[in-house]
């Protein structure tokens, strides 16, 4: 996996994982380097981070209701599962949203930072206004959005219907619901993935855009053979972290629609939140969020694995 | 000519993508500015009748709000701190000094952002509270409150994301490889390469991450509720959901909090994307 | 390597886990009671004015009890709060409580049951509303004492009814004829709707106005698929075939934006709290309350919630933490400012009969509708139920995507599963 996520460098040399500690005296060397670097976060991270998940998954063979001690249970749990259509339905959701949600979120935030890398002036007035989404209080963001989506008075639908188009019910049908938390979960996060790929935008050197103009390239030349492979690492980084953020919805569904209408939007770490705090089956919410895991850890392993053979 | 019509084309696209982006927070603005009576009407009313600057009046004497930014301020600025620090640390030694476990290490980071935080989060409480040697606790980590309600109960928890370590590790890989190579042959130690050479360049990366891991920090909210019990280290989230309760939302107060509490994120961002200027971080001299 | 690593790891998830099951009885706070004044810590989730009303409360308490003295702590999210705090022995002396609670959490023993500091102190249980002692009942024992108390009833907007030339409903065949009347449509748009139809959990209210009952007396199984059931999907299919209502109709004119106080729905089935709320910011809104309308043979029925005191188990001074909950709740005269204070009625029947409830024309119709308002079946798996199963279905409903039977067959097939999964 680490070999496939890191791919090439920019330069296309050889990957971090080509490198084989002990293959020299220097790489030995580096590897203490690495290892000393590493140390002081990954002891924390091992502490704070991996120490409680191993407590989960623990848990997730007992019954524990947080209050009192847990009991083991095997795998009653998980077992419970297999008969628990409504999990079963939260996993379709959440593969539909994502299925929606991470190529959008992918190409509007890339456009975004493209755009906005332009050496025109005020452009930092339009990126600060693009992230302002990112710090716009939930409840705001939420209560002006639904609004905004209501089937009679929202401005949304009003705008459709002044083109000839009926609009739908949004948050307010089953079958819309779960476009509407896209829209509203793009909205608030493609500011932060426009940050990252205008970031990753400043590590292009600029005279491989001067050589191409030289060679005549238009801008969309330079884009498919500069710009995009160039960004490789970055978006690897932003299809990952979209994909994992993504699985784990639950706020905006929360807020917007309480799950519904008819289950449309309800999501494993809803249900899982649920049947954790609301109902004291710590356990088996442990089992359905390693279940969740698997899913998770199934598809980014997938996209990596499709992302390389894409470009080898 | 052409170009003309081009740029204000881009312009005009550029203003009404702001203008939708920024709906919800001018929504906001106008609420904290108008007196009850005038809050809920359909349609919405964008522009208060009378401008009212009761609410903020009224959000800093129902909490202590002004305590709770200071808190939510200590809180983010440590962990903007320690994970430009130790995220670029590893994030470089995974990218660039590969070492015995690396791998293994640098999935188990991966993974661990795959397990939604609502089932880690008894476990975590367990292990602050019985944080060896803290708070009365002894080598066992038994007998006492260990890290809880100490400002270390959130902080140390939160110094190093996967997300940091991840984030910059993929930067550093984009790097080219033989900007190090020169000096490491010349014998400098791997500190000194990666604090000079690489981790300049990544300043674009480092304006980033501060921009998220500060807005982590300070969107805290369930963490830093559970582990600390002093109403006086409250953070700034927890002020704005006390103008919620028994069903009933005071607006007034919350948009006034909400748009006081964005003030030091948005300048930061104005800051910080400074360094995602073209030409100031990386001109591509030095790469011949 | 990776064994070695394996082996670590499960060396440390082990002490993890040994930690929890040990339950680590933590060492006792430093001392709470010095000087002979007991200092007790009082939890709830209500802040800014909320608190505000709390600790009115406890300031009276405080000045006429020296040797015990109150703080009261806001937990933003209280219940998060006090289940991490559990696990490791750690609790405040007295909760507010959200009543309907107590069936998923006293079978856990973590409250303190109050039966015998009842009889020790001579308090008859006739003190409070029944139905509010018998929401928190479990297996016989009392958990706690009410606070609040509240009941749906509906709403009306007067100028609207007016207009239409119709008087407040008081039955079923009522409700439908208003209803109708008052909606509104434009260019076969609806721009008013007569009745508001969004919160499809009132199906639980409207089954037992027609002689109907959500589960069984033991709660093993639902039992709201049956001939009551149809009669009330039946009414709710008449009113959105005659265009009363439309689903998403209310969706995100619920908060900023409320569909009754910016008159876009005439009627509203709905609680006290939003009385405040109306008054506060229905600028022209003129509304009146009435009872529930009753079923087709003549059953009045609404849904009671509230709070109330619970002391936990772990609480560290339980009888001064017994003397302020009954200090509150049952003494007439400190409820009554609670009361008064909170915009709440009490739980304590005397308190509620003051005339500042019974002789306001908005607290009134709420009081006689408490005569016969019932609570939620108390029994664990039932809120799970109505969320995850009936509802859903009943929103399918209402979007025409299913039919009544369909809908109460699906309900009651996933229904009966997910109360049983969740009454363990």
């Amino acid at each position: 996996m680490t070999q496939t996520l890191a791919g090439r460098s920019a330069a296309g040399r050889a990957s971090p994982g080509r490198a084989r500690p002990g293959d020299s005296l220097l790489s030995r060397h580096q590897a203490r380097a690495g290892a000393l670097f590493a140390a002081p976060p990954m002891v924390l991270f091992l502490v704070f981070t991996v120490l409680p998940v191993i407590g989960a998954l623990g848990l997730s063979f007992t019954s524990y209701d947080v209050l009192t001690p847990p009991t083991w249970a095997g795998l009653a749990n998980y077992a419970r599962l297999l008969k628990d259509a409504t999990f079963a339905l939260t996993l379709k959701n959440i593969l539909l949203y994502c299925a929606m949600f991470v190529p959008a979120m992918i190409a509007v935030s890339l456009l975004l930072a493209v755009a906005l890398n332009s050496r025109l002036p005020a452009m930092g007035v339009f990126r600060t206004v693009y992230y302002i989404p990112v710090v716009t209080s939930p409840v705001a963001a939420a209560t002006v959005w639904t609004w905004m989506l209501n089937s009679h008075y929202g401005p949304v639908n009003e705008i459709l219907g002044f083109l000839g188009i009926p609009g739908p019910a949004w948050v307010g049908d089953s079958s819309t619901a779960m476009l509407s938390i896209v829209l509203v979960t793009l909205w608030q996060g493609v500011g932060s993935n426009m940050l990252i790929y205008l970031a990753g935008l400043q590590n292009i050197p600029g005279h491989l855009y001067e050589a191409a103009a030289l060679d005549g390239a238009g801008r969309w030349a330079a884009f498919a053979h500069i710009t995009w492979p160039q960004l490789r690492t970055t978006t690897m980084f932003v299809t990952t972290l979209s994909l994992i953020g993504a699985f784990q919805l639950f706020d905006q569904a929360y807020v917007m629609t309480k799950g519904g209408p008819g289950n449309s939007t309800l999501t494993p770490v809803y249900q899982i939140y649920e049947t954790g705090f609301n109902r004291l089956h710590m356990g088996y919410a442990s089992a359905q969020a390693f279940t969740l895991f698997l899913v998770i850890v199934a598809v980014t392993v997938l996209n990596m694995r499709l992302n390389r053979s894409d470009e080898t | 000519m052409i170009r003309t019509i081009r740029i204000t084309l881009f312009y005009a696209v550029l203003t009404v993508v702001g203008l939708f982006m920024l709906l919800p927070f001018l929504w906001s603005l106008s609420t904290s500015l108008k007196p009850d009576d005038e809050i809920i009407s359909l349609p919405i009313t964008w522009l208060p009748g009378t401008i009212t600057f009761e609410h903020y009046g009224a959000a800093f004497t129902t909490v202590p709000f002004a305590r709770h930014f200071a808190n939510s301020l200590l809180l983010a600025v440590a962990g903007v701190a320690t994970n430009l620090l130790l995220g670029s640390l590893a994030g470089y030694a995974f990218a660039r000094l590969p070492f015995r476990g690396s791998r293994v290490l640098f999935r188990l980071l991966l993974a661990s952002m795959m397990v939604p935080s609502v089932v880690t989060l008894v476990p975590s409480f367990l292990i602050v509270k019985n944080f060896p040697l803290a708070g009365g606790n002894d080598l066992t980590g038994q007998g006492g409150f260990g890290l809880l309600n100490t400002y270390w109960a959130v902080i140390l928890p939160g110094a190093v994301g996967a997300f940091a370590v991840f984030m910059m590790r993929q930067f550093f890989l984009a790097l080219p490889r033989e900007l190090g190579e020169a000096a490491r042959v010349d014998g400098c130690p791997e500190f000194r390469i990666f604090w000079r050479i690489y981790l300049p360049l990544c300043r674009p990366a480092l304006a980033t991450l501060a921009v998220f891991t500060f807005v982590a920090g300070w969107n805290g909210f369930l963490w830093p509720l559970i582990v600390l019990n002093d109403p006086d280290m409250s953070t700034i989230q927890m002020s704005l959901a006390a103008f919620s309760f028994n069903r009933q939302t005071d607006y007034g107060p919350l948009m006034a909090g909400s748009i006081v509490a964005m003030l030091p994120t948005l300048l930061l961002f104005a800051f910080g994307q400074r360094y995602l200027t073209r030409g100031l971080a990386f001109t591509g001299s030095g790469l011949q | 390597m990776h064994s070695t690593l394996v082996k670590r790891l499960a060396a440390t998830a082990l002490a993890v886990l040994s930690t929890i099951t040990t339950g680590c009885a933590s060492s006792d706070a430093p001392s709470s009671s010095a000087g002979g004044v007991v200092r007790l810590k009082f939890w709830g989730d209500w802040s800014g004015e909320g608190e505000q009303q709390f600790k009115t409360m406890t300031a009276a308490f405080n000045k006429t009890h020296p040797k015990i003295q109150v703080e009261y702590v806001v937990q933003e999210d209280m219940l998060t709060k006090f289940l991490t705090a559990s696990t490791s022995g750690q609790a405040p002396d007295v909760m507010f409580w959200d009543r309907w609670r107590t069936a998923s959490y006293a079978p856990k023993g973590v409250l303190t049951p109050i039966d015998d500091l009842l009889r020790k102190d001579g308090i008859e249980r006739e003190r409070f509303y029944g139905e509010a002692l018998r929401e928190l009942t479990h297996g016989g024992k009392l958990y706690g004492l009410p606070l609040t108390v509240d009941a749906r009833a509906l709403f009306y907007n007067k100028a609207h009814l007016k207009e239409a030339g119709v008087e407040p409903p008081r039955t079923w065949a009522e409700l439908e004829q208003a209803a109708v009347k008052l909606t509104r449509r434009e260019g076969g748009k609806l721009v008013r709707a007569g009745l508001s139809m969004d919160d499809t959990g009132l199906f639980s209210m409207y089954l037992r106005q027609a002689g109907g009952q959500m589960v069984s007396d033991d709660c093993s199984r639902t039992t709201f698929n049956g001939p009551q059931g149809l009669q009330v999907l039946d009414l709710w299919s008449r009113l959105i075939k005659a265009g009363v209502y439309q689903s998403g109709f209310e969706k995100g004119l619920g908060e900023g934006t409320d569909a009754f106080a910016t008159g876009k729905v005439s009627m509203i089935l709905t609680g006290p709290w939003k009385i405040t709320t109306y008054q506060k910011y229905g600028k022209d809104l003129d509304f009146g309350i009435v009872p529930p309308p009753t079923g087709p043979q003549g059953g009045s029925a609404s849904l009671m919630g509230g709070f109330g005191l619970v002391i936990p188990q772990a609480a560290k001074h339980k009888d001064a933490a017994w003397e302020f909950a009954k200090w509150w709740a049952a003494e007439k005269d400190n409820a009554l400012l609670w009361a008064r204070t909170s915009l709440n009625i009490p739980g304590n029947v005397q308190a509620a009969q003051d005339p500042f409830f019974s002789g306001d024309p908005f607290w009134k119709p709420i009081l006689d509708t408490l005569q016969y308002a019932k609570i939620r079946p108390a029994c664990a798996g039932y809120a799970p139920m109505e969320e995850e199963s009936l509802i859903p279905n009943l929103q399918l409903l209402m979007e025409g995507k299913t039919t009544a039977q369909q809908a109460l067959a699906k309900a009651q097939e996933q229904g009966d599963r997910v109360l049983t999964e969740n009454n363990q």
